[in-house]
């Protein structure tokens, strides 16, 4: 497979709503709300705008033509992705190739959810999923218990541990060493400190996952404005250059093979490492899609940042700190800053290579950042690098 | 792949490919049943299916664990096919 278009694209501004708790706020509106900021970010008005890709809750029927309706936008190249929390790198690397077609100019990327405010509404409360009934798995599942995302995951975790005696410590270092990255994001909804010891006494949610294994439910948005390097040289913001957009997909499912153990990052980053020219050394900065902590220690592997089987070490030999040799998920991921389905994992990346946080949430000098995403049934893998220069 | 699909008898028995343990009744008609394992049970002919783990506590299951089938009558109608410890019946 061959990539021609590495720094050909550009990541040219970002933006978010607010974060965690959003009452009154619906996924469109929030999604909205990013949008704009992005393109404030970018020094762009929405006329310079001809292409939309989205995603939103999965039982909003072609979203991306509620987004453009409620911004007053007609473009010439839109849709939404279905790929579950890959579909946010997808996006990128799609709207790249529609640039590169001839399909549109500028693309904005955006993904935004109302889950916390769903999740605590009187009638939400007697769900048992955010997933809308139709798409709901039917055969073998509910009858035995087996209900929701963090069962799924946890299957992988249970499994890792056991061939290769991964613990609920290292699992836990994942989780404290974001949260203290939250701690020093203020727009993040999980900002009070977490010790190990709390970690460890938390309640189960589905054994071996307690509650800090797993990402909070949240209403919040993220987006991304993409065109060519060479026009957003002339913006106002310095450029994210995209080096690498890649994806795997596991289609076989979560079950087969050793896919619990061995996700779809390995051949997605492979890829992307390959478009780039660059290795896992070479990667000042990683935002993961951290849905559960057992999914970010298994990217680590997956990636090829430490060897298959050793993540839980690696993760807790502080590696992942701000001042660590790959600090990761640096604006706190989703398990803290909020889950946003990895479409801040985007946003992160790109103010890292832009260089623009205060000191002590500054990778130093940080020239390359991966990104990654995963989902749809965790069988969809999705990865960028993104860098300060071409 | 083959177009080619018949139905062969099972031997019901297999071993434990994964595992969670749930303490929390995310339904309530499953109050009861807390705290209940889900496995993904991988059968000796080769396919993995979710089931339960019966027949012994929760912190005796392992991954790797041999089992075999047992049917539960779930009502008139409904048969489920859980799995339990090799030499527990």
């Amino acid at each position: 497979m061959s990539w021609n278009l590495r720094g050909k694209y550009a990541i040219a501004g970002v933006g978010q709503s607010a974060l965690g708790a959003v009452p009154g706020c619906t996924a469109v509106g929030l999604l909205c709300e990013a949008i704009k900021n992005a393109l404030t970010d970018a020094g762009l008005q929405k006329g310079d705008v001809d292409g939309l890709i989205t995603r939103g809750p999965d039982d909003v029927y072609c979203h991306h033509q509620r987004i453009g309706a409620a911004l007053g936008l007609n473009v010439t190249f839109s849709t939404t992705l279905d790929n579950g929390g890959a579909s946010q790198c997808l996006a990128v690397g799609m709207a790249c190739m529609a640039i590169e077609a001839g399909l549109c100019h500028t693309v904005v990327c955006g993904y935004g959810r109302d889950s916390w405010s769903r999740t605590r509404s009187p009638e939400a409360r007697m769900r048992v999923s955010l997933i809308p009934e139709p798409q709901q798995a039917k055969e073998f599942g509910p009858e035995f218990g087996f209900i929701g995302a963090a069962g799924m995951h946890a299957l992988g975790a249970q499994r890792h541990m056991h061939l290769y005696g991964t613990t609920r410590e290292q699992l836990g270092a994942i989780a404290t060493t974001f949260r203290s990255h939250a701690q020093r994001n203020p727009a993040a909804q999980m900002r009070e400190p977490l010790t190990m010891q709390q970690y460890l006494n938390a309640r189960w949610i589905v054994e071996p996952f307690g509650l800090y294994d797993c990402s909070p439910v949240t209403d919040g948005a993220g987006a991304v404005v993409v065109t060519s390097a060479e026009r957003a040289r002339d913006l106002k913001r310095p450029p994210a250059y995209i080096l690498a957009a890649s994806s795997a997909n596991n289609l076989k499912g979560w079950f087969a093979d050793e896919n619990m153990v061995q996700t779809a990052a390995k051949r997605s980053g492979e890829i992307a490492f390959g478009q780039a020219g660059v290795t896992p050394a070479d990667i000042d900065t990683a935002q993961l899609y951290d849905c559960f902590t057992y999914m970010a220690m298994v990217q680590l592997e997956d990636y090829g940042f430490c060897k298959k089987g050793d993540g839980g070490a690696f993760a807790a030999s502080g590696v992942l700190a701000m001042n660590g040799a790959l600090p990761t998920n640096t604006s706190g991921g989703q398990l803290s800053e909020g889950h946003v389905e990895g479409m801040l994992q985007i946003v992160e990346a790109v103010r890292q290579v832009r260089h623009e946080h205060p000191a002590d949430r500054r990778v130093a000098d940080a020239q390359l950042a991966l990104v990654s995403g995963h989902g749809g049934n965790t069988v969809c893998h999705s990865s960028l690098i993104l860098g300060r220069q071409t | 792949m083959s177009g080619e699909f018949a139905w062969i008898a099972a031997s019901g028995k297999g071993k434990v490919h994964s595992f969670v343990v749930y303490h929390r009744a995310y339904h309530p008609s499953l109050a009861d049943a807390v705290p209940y394992v889900v496995a993904l049970i991988e059968l000796d002919e080769g396919p993995r299916m979710i089931s339960n783990i019966v027949g012994c506590a929760a912190g005796e299951v392992r991954c790797d664990m041999p089992v075999e089938v047992t049917f539960e009558n779930v009502s008139d109608s409904v048969v489920l096919p859980k799995f339990q410890p090799i030499g527990r019946s």
